[in-house]
């Protein structure tokens, strides 16, 4: 099995998610949830996901990976019960009391151990697999080789992460936002103190010790070879674009590794796309080898949101060809933009003429979320995404 | 000198992690009897690690630190190393790898767990006590409510932090090395860095397994002496000069130190649950 395992912040990023590609979302409910500051899914929300996802034959697990003080616990029981009776297909968690609980109401969704474990290792996987785990999502630590041993050895459901951002520390080995900040990173309430500036006597400049994303696209080829089952897109908080974008990807890696026509040149610019899309580098980190100082960003950086989300397709009108377009950012009349989305290639397109909604020719579309018209030839489809053409596809194959 | 915390009830109660194997004769003239002993190449963040010959000759009834989150290589290796030790009480381990390594080999040793920030309610601890693990450490970032009311429900005596840094961070990366390295500077595998708005200080450690950040200053959680349940106050004494755990252990002040979060609940929502 191969699946590929998406975030989603709420409803909206769901249905983008798999619009995009995905086999899987994880969500977060309103509490026993990491992300605890994001706006997350209701009972009702996770109703609806449930049943959105079942509809099209795609799953759903809701992380319950807060790191339990005694006083969380109160409700825990009833809420694993109720996302049973939702029907979700299973729960992430690190902590060993919601395995209990699980296990106490005989539920029937699966039991996915989160990244917050720290697996590293067969022996851990041995014990983790007697005591009723499904799934074990690795350790972003784990290297090709430690993979490789802990699916020969114990045969178990691996789920790894493929792309986004990474701590410094092992997942859930830190606590200086509680120290920093006082809030408390294993409960949800992480700063990122990682990402903060710090001064040292051995350097005069003030650096992070924030490390470069992770990125995976030249990996999951071999990664399928060796065993791992599912491919997980890090970050709840991120935006649709952004959802779409990582999706489109990695949908796009793993079906050519499917049918076996995945070349260097597409990785080449899946790549670039995918730096693009996050403002920031990315690497394969620790899969190959232990991540030296090209893996980490030392000096602080101004991560300033680019503009190349120009709009979302709400319609798209075969007969006059005329596309409706909830705008994102700036364009104007001229402008050579690109459309992308599901199960289609990308296509490039010269903004020759603008419509507002009264039907007026206008020059530029520039407000937030106005509603604009473009006559587009090839067809596109609800959910297709236009941004900024800044690299030529034709140019790398 | 103020024997008082040192008293007869009182020694078979603190656990002190070794910087040097001359220290135990000290820490025995003041009546403490039970140490801890970081394997090398299997403990990370601590001032020094012993390997087998020292931990055979200095660990008769003391325990063995196994704090590295342990790949696949490491755990194969652990396994050759663990059959020769001979002589220890236990091991406190970070990985539950390493648990289950010790059933497999059927090893007659206390198991004692020690995840770090993991241990916060006594539910989950109870799961793993009755898992057969012998003991568990209660993490540092509680109130001491939480902690009195963990060990108040714990199935089995629990260990718990009363004196050191304490550990805030752990990364497989080799922070110091990275940052040397890209700086250009010598390579020293110990610092102290400042965050820059709150000033908050961190003590930086390094060795191959990885880096340890711990809190900048020393937790002192002498309040916490008088809980029941407690198998041994923990003292991590690990960049502290043993004069000071000495004085700690007298009942003295120690400066530049603080009662962690004993007194300070830390929060992690800060929406409005009606979003």
């Amino acid at each position: 099995m191969i699946e590929l395992l998406a975030p989603a912040g709420d409803l909206e990023r769901l249905k983008i998610a798999f619009l995009y590609g995905a086999d899987a979302v994880y969500i977060g409910g309103r509490d026993f949830s990491l992300r605890a500051n994001a706006l997350n899914f209701s009972l009702e929300d996770i109703c609806e996901a449930v049943k959105i996802a079942h509809k099209i034959n795609k799953k759903v697990y809701v992380t319950v990976n807060i790191v339990f003080h005694n006083k969380d616990i109160n409700g825990l029981l009833k809420y694993l019960q109720k996302l049973d009776d939702i029907g979700i297909d299973a729960i992430i968690f690190s902590d060993m009391i919601v395995l209990e609980y699980a296990k106490k109401l005989k539920v029937k969704y699966e039991l996915h151990l989160s990244t917050q474990a720290s697996t590293l290792n067969y022996k851990a996987v041995e014990y983790y697999k007697k005591e009723g785990v499904n799934r074990i999502v690795l350790a972003r630590e784990a290297s090709r080789e430690d993979i490789k041993i802990i699916k020969e050895k114990t045969g178990i459901e691996l789920e790894c992460f493929v792309h986004g951002a990474m701590c410094t520390s092992i997942s859930g080995r830190c606590v200086l936002s509680n120290y920093v900040t006082n809030r408390d990173s294993n409960r949800g309430g992480c700063a990122q103190v990682c990402r903060f500036l710090f001064n040292s006597p051995l350097c005069k400049e003030k650096f992070t010790i924030m490390p470069k994303d992770l990125n995976m696209v030249k990996q999951v080829e071999d990664m399928i070879g060796i065993g791992v089952n599912s491919f997980k897109v890090e970050g709840r908080m991120r935006s649709i674009y952004y959802i779409a974008t990582v999706i489109y990807v990695y949908r796009n890696i793993i079906d050519k590794i499917k049918q076996h026509n995945l070349t260097d040149a597409y990785i080449r610019y899946y790549v670039d796309i995918l730096n693009r899309v996050a403002n920031r580098d990315s690497i394969s980190q620790f899969y190959l080898s232990l991540p030296g100082s090209e893996g980490q960003y030392f000096l602080g950086r101004d991560e300033i949101t680019n503009k190349d989300f120009l709009g979302v397709v709400l319609d798209y009108n075969e007969l006059d060809k005329i596309a409706t377009i909830e705008q994102r950012n700036y364009f104007k009349k001229g402008d050579i933009v690109e459309f992308f989305g599901p199960q289609k290639e990308e296509m490039t397109y010269k903004v020759d003429k603008i419509w507002n909604e009264e039907n007026e020719e206008i020059e530029v579309a520039n407000h937030p979320q106005m509603i604009v018209k473009l006559k587009v030839m090839e067809k596109l489809s609800k959910g297709d995404m236009m941004r900024i053409k800044v690299f030529d596809k034709q140019s790398y194959l | 000198m103020d024997l008082e915390l040192v008293s007869e009830k009182m020694k078979n109660k603190f656990l002190i992690s070794i910087n040097k194997l001359s220290d135990i004769a000290v820490y025995k003239k003041v009546g403490v009897t039970t140490f801890l002993l970081p394997l090398q190449n299997f403990a990370v963040g601590y001032e020094n690690s012993f390997n087998i010959e020292e931990i055979n000759k200095y660990g008769k009834d003391n325990y063995c630190l196994v704090n590295r989150m342990l790949d696949c290589k490491g755990i194969d290796e652990l396994k050759n190393v663990i059959l020769q030790l001979k002589t220890i009480k236990g091991i406190i381990f970070e990985d539950i790898g390493v648990y289950e390594l010790i059933k497999e080999l059927g090893l007659n040793i206390e198991t004692i767990y020690f995840p770090n920030h993991f241990n916060t309610n006594y539910e989950s601890i109870n799961y793993f006590l009755n898992k057969g693990i012998s003991s568990a450490f209660i993490s540092n970032e509680l109130t001491k409510e939480e902690i009195k009311d963990i060990l108040n429900n714990a199935n089995k005596e629990l260990i718990v932090h009363v004196f050191g840094y304490n550990q805030a961070m752990y990364s497989r990366r080799l922070l110091l090395s990275n940052f040397n390295s890209y700086y250009d500077l010598p390579n020293d595998r110990m610092t102290d860095i400042k965050e820059v708005h709150s000033g908050h200080e961190f003590k930086v450690v390094e060795d191959d397994s990885g880096t340890v950040l711990y809190n900048g200053v020393i937790f002192d959680g002498r309040e916490l002496l008088h809980l029941n349940n407690v198998k041994y106050f923990y003292i991590n004494s690990s960049f502290i000069e043993q004069n000071v755990i000495i004085d700690f252990l007298n009942g003295n002040e120690i400066a530049n130190s603080d009662n962690g979060f004993l007194d300070k609940e830390t929060i992690f929502k800060l929406r409005s649950e009606t979003l």
